[in-house]
C-alpha cells in the first residue's frame, strides 16, 4: 500500500513537473526579446510625450504598437558629453553596452575596428539607398560597409548678427579676407567678431575642415594617405590664427560656449556652428536680428560646409534574435515608419536624411526665413560628411590646430608639417580607410 | 591547560577583530587593490577597451618614454604640484594662526567662512571661475577694464592659464587645511610658550621654535595629502581648460583619460596611470623621508 502511495506521490510530481516545464517552454516561446536602446537625450516622468525627450522615452512602446513585434525596448538616458566619450566605451568594455544606440561618425571607427557594429548593407533596399541622400550614407560606410540606420542631419553655417553688421557698416562676408576685415570691425570690448569652436574636443574638427575642404583635403583621395602638408590645410590653419591675433576670435570658447546662447546674449557678432541652433534663435525673444549665411569660402576655393547627424547603430552582441529585432528596430526608426524618422529629426532640430520626408518637414517644420536661408543658398548641397577617421586621426588634427593657435610664435607650416609626419608614422600601422 | 585557554581566548580575539575590520577590508580590496592590480594587469596589454586584448609585455612602458606628451604634461603637473603644495600650506598654516590668535567669538565666524569653498564640488567651482576669467565678458576683466588697465588672457592664455588655476586650487582647499592647522595649534600645550616668554623669546623664536616642531606631524600630513591631490589634479583643469590653450595646461591625469576615453588606448593609458602611481610613492616617500614623521607624535 505504501508503495503505491510513494509510486502515485511520485508519478504526480513527474507529471506536474513535466507540465511546468512545458509551459515554461511555452512561455518562453511567447516572451518578447528585450533590447536596450541607449540615446543622450534627458527624459524623466515629467517629460511632455510631444518633445524630442518624450520622443525618445516613448520610441520603445511606439514600436511595438506600430508594428506589433514580440519585442521589449528599455531606452536609456545617458547624458551628453559622458555618453559619448566614457559610458559607451566603458560599457562596451565591460560586456554591458546597449543592444543599439545612437552613433555619429566621429565615434564610429573604433567600433568598428573592433568589429562591435553588425554591418548592415544586407538591410539597405534599393528604395532606401534612392530615398536616403548619399553623402550622408557614405559618412557610415567603412570599406563598403554601411554601419547603421541614419535619421538626422546638421550643417555648419555662418550665423550673423545682422543689426552689429549694420552698425558697423559693414556687408556679410562672403570670403576669407572679407571675413577677417568684418570679423575686426564687428569686434568690441564686450563682444567678438567671431566665435567657433576652438577647443581641444572630438568634435572640433566639425567646425574647422569645411575651411579645408574649400581647396583641398587632409587626406589623399583614396583615404588612405596624408595631405595635412597641402596647402589646402596651411591656409585654414593660417585663416584661424589671423583671426586670433587680430583679436576678432578667442582663442578658447567663451565660457558661454560655442553655441547661438553666447550671440544671443550678445558675446558674439558671428558664430560658426551648426543649424541645430536655429529653433533658439526662432524662440528667443530680445528681437536680435540674427540671419544665416554659407562659411565664406577662399578666392578661388569651392563653398563647404561640413554634415553632421545622428543614426541608430547595432552592436554584434552574438545573439541573432536580439540583433535581428534590433536591426528591425533601428530600419523601422529610420526608415519603415516616416512618422518616428520625421520626429527623430524635427524634434532636434536637424534635417531628415531622406528625400521622401525633406519635402514634409519643409512643408510643416522648416517655416520661416532662417530654415529659407539654410535652404536657399546651397548649403546643404556644398556640406561633406563629417571626418569619420579613427581616434588617433581625429588627435593629430586636433593637436595640429590647437597648438597652432596657441602659440603664434611659430609659422603654421610646422604644425602642418608635424602633423603630417605624426599620420604618416599612424598609417605605416595602420591598414584602413581614413 | 590555563595556557591553552588563553591561546584560545587570543585566537577568538584576533578572528573577532578581523571580523570587525572585514567589511572594510572587502571594501579596501574590491575598490581600492582590485582596480590597482587590474590596471597592471592591463598595462600590459594593447587594448582598446573595445575589442581583444593583445599582449605587448613592456611595450606600453616604453613607449611613454617616446610620447612628448605624457612628459610635458609631467612637467605641467610638476610645476602645478610645486606652486600649489608650497602656497596651500603656507596660507594654511598662516590662516590658522590668524584664526587662532582671534577672539574665540569671531573664531567660528572666519573658521565657516574659509571652509564653506570646501563644501563646493571641483567641476562647479570651475565653470564658475571659467565665467569670471572670462576674455571679453568675465568679471575679472570688466574690473581691469574699469580700472583703466588692460584686458588679461587670463585661462585664454597659455602663458597665464595654470598660473590662474592654481589660485583656484588653493581656494577650494585652504579652509580644510587651515582647519586641520588650527586643531593641531590647539594641541599646543600653553606652558610651552609660558615659558618661553619668561626666557624672552620673540614672537618669531616661538613660531619656529615651539610651534612648528609640535605641529610637525600635521604639516607632514597636510604636506602629503596635497602632493597626492596636486599630482592627480584633473576636474578643475578639464572643465576650465580641458588641458588648453594647446597643451599649455595639459596635466598628467588629464593626458592619461584622453589617452583612455578618446583614443581608447586603455593599455597605454594604464601603464602611464601605473607610472604616475609610482611617482606619486616616490614623491611621497622623500616628503617622510625629509620631513621626518614623529612616530610618537609630536604633538602631545
Amino acid at each position: 500500500m505504501k508503495k503505491i502511495k510513494k509510486r502515485s506521490i511520485s508519478f504526480v510530481l513527474t507529471l506536474v513537473m513535466l507540465f511546468s516545464m512545458c509551459s515554461a517552454v511555452a512561455v518562453s516561446a511567447e516572451e518578447p526579446v528585450e533590447i536596450t536602446l541607449w540615446t543622450f537625450h534627458s527624459f524623466d516622468e515629467t517629460t511632455e510625450p510631444d518633445s524630442l525627450g518624450g520622443f525618445w522615452k516613448n520610441v520603445g512602446e511606439e514600436y511595438v504598437a506600430a508594428t506589433g513585434a514580440n519585442v521589449k525596448v528599455t531606452v536609456e538616458s545617458i547624458p551628453n558629453p559622458g555618453y559619448m566619450d566614457e559610458k559607451l566605451p566603458t560599457a562596451f568594455a565591460t560586456g554591458s553596452g546597449p543592444d543599439v544606440f545612437l552613433m555619429c561618425p566621429p565615434i564610429m571607427m573604433q567600433y568598428v575596428q573592433s568589429d562591435l557594429l553588425v554591418p548592415l548593407n544586407d538591410y539597405y533596399t534599393d528604395e532606401m539607398k534612392e530615398d536616403f541622400y548619399v553623402n550622408v550614407v557614405d559618412g557610415y560606410t567603412v570599406d563598403g560597409n554601411i554601419y547603421s540606420f541614419p535619421f538626422n542631419m546638421g550643417m555648419e553655417v555662418l550665423f550673423v548678427n545682422m543689426d552689429a553688421l549694420e552698425e558697423a557698416g559693414q556687408e556679410v562676408p562672403t570670403n576669407w579676407e572679407e571675413l577677417r576685415t568684418v570679423a575686426a570691425a564687428l569686434t568690441t570690448e564686450e563682444r567678438w567678431g567671431l566665435v567657433t569652436n576652438v577647443d581641444n574636443n572630438t568634435n572640433m574638427p566639425m567646425c574647422f575642415s569645411p575651411f579645408v575642404w574649400m581647396q583641398g583635403d587632409f587626406f589623399t583621395e583614396d583615404r588612405r594617405g596624408s595631405m595635412m602638408n597641402s596647402e589646402a590645410v596651411t591656409d585654414a590653419l593660417q585663416l584661424w590664427r589671423d583671426l586670433i591675433t587680430d583679436g576678432s576670435m578667442p582663442v578658447k570658447v567663451p565660457a558661454s560656449g560655442y553655441d547661438i546662447e553666447t550671440m544671443l546674449n550678445g558675446g558674439a557678432a558671428m558664430m560658426v556652428s551648426g543649424i541645430w541652433n536655429i529653433p533658439s534663435i526662432i524662440a528667443d525673444e530680445s528681437g536680435m536680428n540674427i540671419e544665416i549665411f554659407p562659411l565664406p569660402a577662399p578666392e578661388g576655393g569651392k563653398p563647404a560646409s561640413c554634415t553632421g547627424g545622428w543614426s541608430l547603430a547595432v552592436a554584434d552582441n552574438g545573439d541573432p534574435a536580439k540583433i535581428q529585432a534590433c536591426i528591425d528596430f533601428a530600419k523601422w526608426l529610420s526608415f519603415d515608419n516616416s512618422e518616428a524618422a520625421y520626429k527623430a529629426s524635427t524634434y532636434e532640430g536637424l534635417l531628415p536624411v531622406r528625400n521622401s520626408i525633406s519635402e514634409r518637414a519643409q512643408e510643416e517644420y522648416f517655416v520661416g526665413e532662417h530654415w529659407d536661408m539654410v535652404f536657399s543658398q546651397g548649403i546643404i548641397e556644398s556640406s561633406i560628411p563629417e571626418l569619420r577617421c579613427p581616434p588617433a586621426v581625429n588627435e593629430i588634427i586636433r593637436n595640429m590646430v590647437v597648438n597652432c593657435l596657441a602659440d603664434t610664435s611659430r609659422p603654421v607650416e610646422e604644425f602642418a608639417a608635424e602633423a603630417d609626419e605624426q599620420l604618416k608614422l599612424f598609417l605605416e600601422t595602420y591598414d584602413g580607410e581614413l | 591547560m590555563k595556557k591553552s585557554r588563553t591561546n584560545k581566548m587570543r585566537r577568538r580575539e584576533v578572528v573577532t577583530a578581523y571580523l570587525m575590520m572585514a567589511p572594510d577590508l572587502i571594501l579596501i580590496l574590491v575598490f581600492l587593490i582590485a582596480p590597482i592590480v587590474y590596471a597592471i594587469y592591463l598595462s600590459f596589454f594593447d587594448w582598446s577597451g573595445l575589442g581583444a586584448k593583445r599582449f605587448v609585455a613592456m611595450q606600453n612602458y616604453k613607449n611613454i618614454w617616446k610620447d612628448s606628451m605624457f612628459l610635458s604634461s609631467l612637467k605641467t603637473t610638476g610645476i602645478y604640484t610645486v606652486w600649489v603644495v608650497i602656497l596651500l600650506v603656507i596660507l594654511s598654516l598662516f590662516l590658522a594662526l590668524l584664526i587662532s590668535s582671534c577672539a574665540k567669538i569671531v573664531q567660528g565666524v572666519f573658521r565657516t567662512c574659509i571652509f564653506m569653498p570646501y563644501a563646493i564640488s571641483a567641476v562647479v567651482a570651475g565653470l564658475m571661475w571659467a565665467f569670471i576669467y572670462d576674455q571679453k565678458r568675465g568679471y575679472l576683466n570688466r574690473l581691469l577694464y574699469s580700472l583703466g588697465m588692460q584686458k588679461q588672457g587670463f585661462i585664454s592664455d597659455s602663458g597665464q592659464a595654470l598660473y590662474c588655476i592654481i589660485p583656484i586650487a588653493l581656494w577650494l582647499s585652504v579652509g580644510y587645511n587651515a582647519a586641520l592647522f588650527i586643531v593641531a595649534l590647539k594641541e599646543v600645550p600653553s606652558m610651552y610658550y609660558e615659558a618661553a616668554e619668561l626666557d624672552g623669546a620673540s614672537t618669531l623664536k616661538k613660531f619656529w621654535y615651539i610651534t612648528l616642531p609640535s605641529i610637525k606631524n600635521t604639516t607632514l600630513f597636510v604636506t602629503i595629502v596635497t602632493t597626492i591631490g596636486a599630482l592627480q589634479v584633473f576636474e578643475l583643469i578639464q572643465v576650465m581648460t580641458n588641458g588648453g590653450p594647446g597643451q599649455s595646461t595639459k596635466v598628467a591625469v588629464l593626458h592619461i583619460y584622453q589617452q583612455a576615453f578618446v583614443q581608447y588606448k586603455f593599455g597605454y593609458a594604464s601603464a602611464m596611470a601605473v607610472v604616475l602611481l609610482i611617482v606619486i610613492m616616490i614623491v611621497t616617500l622623500i616628503q617622510f623621508k625629509v620631513m621626518g614623521a614623529d612616530n610618537e607624535g609630536a604633538e602631545k
